[in-house]
């Protein structure tokens, strides 16, 4: 239990760190990755309201 | 006699401290007072920043010392990113997602439409050479989701947050000005006069109650950072859609949402003191959130041409435009565009459900950037 509690903690005080500096590259890199990641989410989405309203409308 | 020099001296002391960014800083106030009053822009917001930007341009006022008023609210609510959550609640049960369950693939024109916020980052860090941290604050601008641009720029510890808030609102005040020219230029006479009957999928109760359940689990597992935004606003949604708690939904729409704006309004301001406002990078902020709004217009309206590439059924490209969070004004642009070309092509039912949609995509849109850039 200790070692799960000091590996979160861990965890979040990298997530406290913020990034100031990055070389250009990844930052365009990056940059590409989210945008193509907000597509994927949204898919996943998008599923899961066709699923949602399949299930349901059938239940009627 | 030294006892009257000494309180006249007490009472003009002020006056001694006072510099010209301050005065600049109170003309300011002023103006983002008028835009809220004279010409109705997000007076929400901009009437209690404006009034905030003078009180804190006020030489050694007590509310900004470390126990002062604003501090204590500024402390209490944006450090801590508490009061843009609480107003997630009051926004998400004011919003119906009724026309974009019955129409899912809306969501891609909401994802879309956040391109301005990439674009805006990548220009303001390899152009103008801002650090990771404030481009990417500066990106969440062309969120046009006043929240989750300040929640962005509060986690990422930008210095540049009052900038940022301010060109956030004051753009998404602006969306009926910078929207129309930008699509106008971007499509066809034909394009914009492509009619799309609106043809409504029956949506039962129970998606419309699992809906934001199942979005903030799939937000929150894909983006975990995001999950405070998504939770707050599918909460609202939540209470509204389950129709149990109706005076619960009513007091989030009304009295929340207008407690938290009241109290945000103002302790935003603290950051618009002369010092930390009153520099280039910050005509360099607004001049880029504005390139944002443009470049989230020119995703959703080349998204929309692009499908109707592949597409038998032919979308009107404008409704991409409204993927933009600013709702529900992106949606009103786009539907008054569209029957000024032809009085008798009704977009709004499908630009709503893509407004709506993009207030889902901006919330992800602020979760990855914190996932990649944080």
């Amino acid at each position: 239990m200790s070692k799960l509690l000091s590996a979160v903690n861990e965890v979040a005080a990298d997530a406290s760190a913020v990034v100031t500096e990055m070389p250009f590259g990844e930052v365009v890199l990056k940059s590409i990755l989210a945008y193509a990641s907000i597509f994927l989410v949204t898919g996943v989405i998008i599923l899961s309201i066709y699923i949602l309203n399949k299930v349901t409308s059938k239940k009627k | 006699m030294d006892i009257l020099f000494d309180s006249l001296g007490a009472l003009v002391s002020s006056f001694q401290l006072l510099s010209i960014g301050q005065v600049v800083m109170w003309c300011i106030g002023g103006i983002l007072i008028y835009l809220a009053i004279a010409k109705e822009m997000e007076p929400t917001l901009l009437l209690p920043m404006g009034f905030g930007t003078i009180l804190v341009n006020i030489p050694a006022v007590d509310a900004i010392t470390e126990h002062g008023a604003l501090t204590t609210l500024f402390n209490a609510g944006i450090a801590n990113e508490l009061f843009p959550l609480l107003l997630f609640i009051g926004i998400g049960a004011m919003i119906d997602f009724g026309p974009l369950l019955s129409n899912p693939k809306l969501l891609l024109f909401g994802a879309a439409a956040q391109f301005g916020i990439f674009f805006t980052l990548a220009l303001a860090n390899g152009l103008f050479g801002f650090a990771v941290n404030d481009a990417a604050s500066i990106g969440v601008i062309a969120a046009a989701d006043g929240p989750t641009a300040i929640f962005v720029a509060n986690t990422l510890q930008s210095k540049y947050s009052g900038a940022i808030i301010v060109a956030a609102y004051s753009y998404m005040a602006l969306v009926p000005k910078i929207q129309p020219p930008v699509i106008k230029f971007l499509t066809t006479k034909k394009e914009r006069l492509i009619r799309m009957p609106y043809e409504p999928a029956d949506v039962t109760k129970t998606t419309r109650i699992l809906f934001p359940i199942v979005i903030t689990m799939i937000a929150a597992l894909v983006a975990p950072l995001s999950a405070s935004l998504v939770f707050f606003l599918m909460f609202g949604n939540l209470i509204r859609e389950c129709g149990v708690l109706d005076s619960l939904s009513e007091t989030a729409q009304k009295v929340l949402a207008n407690l938290v704006t009241i109290l945000l309004g103002i302790s935003v301001a603290l950051q618009m003191q002369a010092a930390q406002f009153l520099k280039l990078e910050t005509l360099l902020i607004l001049g880029l959130g504005l390139m944002g709004f443009i470049f989230d217009t020119f995703g959703g309206v080349m998204f929309a041409k692009l499908l109707n590439l592949f597409s038998k059924k032919k979308i009107n490209p404008m409704i991409g435009a409204s993927g933009i969070s600013a709702f529900p004004m992106s949606a009103r642009v786009v539907h008054k565009m569209g029957l000024k070309e032809d009085s008798q092509n009704f977009l709004l039912m499908h630009s709503i459900g893509v407004n709506v949609s993009g207030q889902i995509a901006s919330v992800i849109a602020g979760g990855l950037i914190l996932t990649f850039f944080g």
